[in-house]
């Protein structure tokens, strides 16, 4: 059994929501991790390209679109996954409702994060859930993809549509310590201004994919 | 060698001393403002003491800032630049908010089966297995980011993380999604800064350094528009006591100083004589602060309202000899003036000193500091007047006493001694005198420390503010817990949370904090490992949950493995944690014993608490604040019987001169101003307290230099009344103005010296009338 015993207690285990790296980036892995060699300067084309991509993905506010999430875990023979559907308004709030396999519905609204589950609604504070907060934050923020919000925690970096075929790839790897320890990378893939797959990778082989379809823009006003 | 001149050298060689002490004790003066620091604190239990040393420790240096502003993002930029300011400052540090929030939860880690909270007891007791599995799969599910492959294995039902959350302190700190601090308050966000002092807040230099810092990141703040700086902390308590304290003795001290001077320049007509009646003063007071700071380290505030009073004492030794000088006019001849002066001067001096160093035989600190700063400073006065006068007024003065001062100083003291002949009885003044303590005994007295020392209103208004929106924060009062062994203490905690948290729910108070937060008893401990062995492991809820996520076989083992541990956590595996957190509840081992502190928030009726603790064994409600009321009034009563102490060393002293009928008529005018004093302040409807007594002190040192004066003045009762009239009056310029002090201690101190010493004044001439009756 002791051999069972080897796993080695990692440090947090509260922020490691976040991460993964997404399983049908396996398909285009080359891309994906290529985009790790253009990093984004300030004053750069990159950048200027990076500012484009931002006033389409804000012109796209509010946006509505359905989520799937894919947990894969080294210690799991199948993928963990949920359904569900996503509204962010122009203003940062956000509704985020898993209906599959089970039906739990999150909000965030001025800063503050409402859970509603079997008809009760709690409020979860940023020092109770860091990780689930953050969560909220970081997805609010990519939306935004204010390039100096990101600086402050991230080195970013980009391949456009044009380097990298039909879409643009975000790649973003955090500065700070604390999240280095819960979180490698981050892959944002898109087009048209709209974000259609986050992947979170752990440091590790575990990783979350976030895939976000949209109706066509006519049903979903 | 005659007396005088073994008193001038023996005035050289002591004046000497003294330089070379100012010199190297007065650059590094310290002050201390503290009220409670006049009074010693060891008849408090141990524990007690350790408990509020932690607390005070934990409460005194924090300092909590709140920023608002209009704009957030402009207010965001600013942040790093006010945190770099106040940084720089050697006299904090910057609180790092969770920094050791990890620990616990490493340390919880493989202790599920033992760490359940009452929900999940309840859950677990009533939930089927397949309702477990079903809602342990819905977090890891639906959870947006998902859940970390650890935290799957230590932790699959959710159970540890909720115990862990629930040992948070509740707070309505929020975080922006820069990770600042911040909270609410009034529909605007407030960025919070919580710093930690480097020293005690009673230190004037750290305060000094602390007042600079904050004044530099405050006016930084107020460039963005609608700045607004809300500030708690004992710090600020402090810095308002100091600045109160510094601006009222400057106050006294102009105020005295500007009358003096006026006093001394009408009457004697020489800025040559002022000039010289300042240098006793000047040396005096620097003295009394230089031996001062060499024996206790730190002056005492209320110290230094002596030793600026010390102004009102030492000017007499100057008086007397000006007022001798000009009564004798042209037939002054130093050596013979000062020959006759030495003996009362000497017998006032003694008597001074006696007077004081009797308040050291009680070892209050704070009463010591003031015997000594008073007894080194008069020692000094005198022995500059001793050893400059006689070669400074060799001469006799160019003019005689006026006429006009001649005629007044007599007249007045004929009228004075018409009103004062008829009271000349010294039995019936025995008597009344005695009447009089009798009916004080009874008085109404007063040892409230809350109202001796008054917060600043607007201080305390604001840390209410802030307080309520940051949440919570301890009272003052507190449980304390003792038990034999750990494990009896964590059954005893337990038990009295229990209680606590009934009273919590009748609202008899907001909340407390026990360890029970933190770490269950080891009964608790052992009913949740059988609970989760019953309703977990056999009922196959980690069997069934591991199928459906198809958790690999590696993983299953672990993760059973991982909520297998039978060991009940002990409080001593869990002290280096609690090392590391001081804001944990407090645990510590002394003699063998094991203690534990509660503390309380809002507590409303601490009876009912007490009633409710009253059957756990090793319990007790401490209320700090009704024990040093009670020190104040054990001090007040040893104050008491020091000062009648005092007159009765004095007393003997005189007898050997005066024989026991002459001293007890020199000692009963101020006996008789202090009784009358306490009668008149006590009939004016304002309650007797310790500070009362300490001003009589004073009204002993000073008015009894004017009844030995008179009684030594034979011939000379001119210049002597003349020198006493003007020593009442400096007297009442200095300590007069004390009674318009905002703080209760300095303005009952004012007020007794005030009314004792016009009173003495009055009542002195008894001394000479007395005589006479007797005679004839």
């Amino acid at each position: 059994m002791s051999d069972l015993i080897e796993w080695r207690a990692r440090k947090s285990v509260v922020l490691a929501k976040v991460l993964g790296f997404c399983l049908c980036v396996w398909s285009c892995v080359g891309v994906a991790q290529g985009v790790f060699d253009h990093p984004v300067q300030a004053g750069s084309a990159e950048a200027e390209s990076l500012d484009v991509i931002a006033d389409e993905l804000r012109q796209n506010l509010p946006v509505s679109g359905a989520i799937k999430q894919q947990k894969h875990l080294a210690i799991l023979r199948e993928p963990m996954v949920s359904k569900g559907a996503f509204t962010l308004a122009a203003d940062g709030d956000l509704q985020w409702r898993i209906t599959e396999p089970f039906a739990v519905a999150y909000s965030m609204a001025a800063g503050e994060l409402t859970r509603e589950m079997d008809g009760k609604s709690e409020t979860i504070t940023a020092s109770a859930e860091p990780a689930l907060y953050g969560f909220f934050q970081l997805f609010g923020r990519l939306f935004d993809l204010s390039l100096q919000d990101l600086n402050s925690y991230f080195s970013v970096y980009l391949l456009t549509a044009a380097e990298a075929g039909e879409h643009w790839v975000i790649g973003l790897t955090p500065q700070d310590s604390r999240l280095q320890k819960v979180l490698s990378h981050i892959v944002v893939q898109g087009e048209d201004g709209m974000i259609d797959q986050v992947t979170l990778t752990e440091p590790g082989e575990d990783y979350t994919v976030l895939y976000f379809s949209y109706a066509a823009a006519d049903e979903t006003e | 060698m005659n007396s005088l001149s073994l008193a001038r050298r023996l005035s050289g060689f002591w004046l000497l001393v003294m330089l070379a002490l100012m010199v190297w004790q007065l650059p590094k003066l310290a002050l201390n403002s503290n009220i409670l620091a006049l009074f010693p604190d060891a008849d408090s239990r141990s524990a007690e003491t350790r408990v509020e040393q932690a607390f005070s420790a934990r409460f005194e240096r924090r300092v909590v800032l709140l920023f608002g502003a209009d704009d957030e993002v402009l207010a965001r930029k600013t942040l790093p630049f006010l945190t770099e300011t106040l940084r720089q400052c050697d006299c904090f540090e910057v609180a790092a908010a969770d920094s050791q929030v990890g620990l616990l939860d490493q340390f919880y880690r493989g202790h599920n089966a033992s760490l359940l909270t009452k929900a999940w007891r309840d859950k677990l007791s009533n939930l089927t297995p397949n309702q477990l599995v079903d809602q342990a799969q819905r977090r890891l599910l639906t959870r947006p980011g998902g859940m970390s492959a650890q935290s799957l294995i230590n932790d699959p039902l959710g159970s540890l993380s909720d115990f862990s959350r629930a040992t948070a302190p509740s707070t309505n700190i929020r975080l922006d999604q820069a990770g600042n601090a911040y909270i609410s308050l009034d529909e605007r966000r407030y960025y919070v800064i919580p710093l930690e002092l480097n020293g005690s807040p009673f230190n004037v230099s750290l305060q000094n350094r602390a007042r600079k810092a904050l004044a530099r990141a405050a006016s930084r703040w107020a460039d963005l528009p609608g700045a607004d700086v809300l500030k708690t902390g004992a710090l600020f308590y402090t810095l308002a006591g100091t600045d109160q304290a510094r601006q009222e003795i400057s106050t006294v001290g102009a105020g005295s100083l500007l009358g003096i001077i006026l006093l001394l320049l009408l009457v004697f007509r020489s800025p040559a004589l002022l000039l010289l009646a300042f240098v006793p003063l000047i040396t005096g007071v620097l003295a009394g602060l230089a031996v001062s700071a060499l024996v206790f380290g730190a002056v005492h505030v209320m110290a230094l309202v002596f030793g600026a009073a010390l102004v009102g004492v030492a000017i007499d030794y100057s008086l007397h000899y000006f007022a001798a000088r000009m009564a004798t006019g042209r037939q002054w001849v130093v050596s013979e003036g000062s020959r006759r002066l030495l003996p009362p001067l000497v017998l006032g001096l003694a008597t001074s000193v006696v007077g004081y160093l009797s308040f050291m035989a009680a070892g209050f600190p704070g009463f010591s500091q003031i015997a000594v700063v008073s007894s080194a400073g008069l020692v000094t006065a005198l022995a500059t007047v001793l050893f400059c006068y006689p070669s400074l007024l060799a001469k006799a003065p160019k003019r005689a006493m006026p006429t006009y001062l001649q005629r007044l100083v007599r007249g007045l003291s004929r009228a004075h001694e018409y009103i004062l002949q008829p009271l000349a009885r010294p039995g019936w003044l025995l008597l009344v005198l005695l009447l009089l303590i009798g009916w004080l005994s009874l008085a109404p007295t007063s040892d409230s420390i809350r109202q001796m020392q008054r917060p600043n209103p607007a201080l305390v208004q604001m840390e209410t503010r802030v307080r309520e929106s940051l949440g919570a924060g301890a009272a003052l009062q507190y449980v304390l817990l003792q038990a034999p062994s750990d494990t009896v203490l964590m059954h005893r905690l337990e038990k009295a949370a229990e209680r606590l948290q009934t009273l919590q729910e009748a609202s008899v108070l907001d909340g407390f904090d026990a360890l029970t937060r933190v770490l269950p008893s080891p009964r608790q401990q052992q009913e949740n490992r059988a609970l989760w062995q019953s309703a977990v492991v056999d009922a196959g809820v980690l069997e069934e949950l591991a199928q459906r996520l198809q958790l690999t076989d590696s993983a299953y083992q672990q993760m059973l493995d991982a909520s297998a541990t039978s060991n009940t956590i002990t409080l001593k595996a869990l002290q280096p944690v609690l090392m590391e957190r001081p804001d944990l509840p407090l645990y510590f081992v002394e003699e063998g014993l094991h203690y534990s502190a509660i503390s309380l928030t809002a507590p409303r009726e601490l009876d009912t608490i007490k009633q409710a603790l009253a059957g756990v064994e090793g319990v007790t409600l401490v209320d700090p604040v009704a024990r040093t009321d009670r020190l104040l009034q054990h001090y007040r009563h040893s104050a008491t019987g020091l000062l009648l102490l005092a007159y009765g060393v004095i007393a003997l002293l005189l007898a050997r001169r005066y024989g026991a009928p002459g001293a007890l008529m020199v000692i009963l005018p101020p006996a008789l101003a202090s009784a009358v004093s306490l009668a008149l302040i006590s009939a004016l409807g304002q309650a007797l307290n310790v500070f009362n007594m300490m001003a009589l002190l004073l009204v002993l040192g000073i008015g009894i230099d004017y009844t030995l004066f008179l009684r030594e003045a034979h011939s000379e009762q001119l210049g002597t009344r003349l020198a006493i009239g003007l020593s009442t009056l400096t007297t009442v310029l200095s300590f007069g103005l004390l009674a318009l002090s905002a703080t209760a201690a300095i303005h009952s101190f004012g007020l007794t010296v005030l009314i004792g010493i016009l009173l003495a004044y009055f009542l002195a001439p008894l001394v000479v009338l007395a005589r006479t009756t007797t005679k004839a």
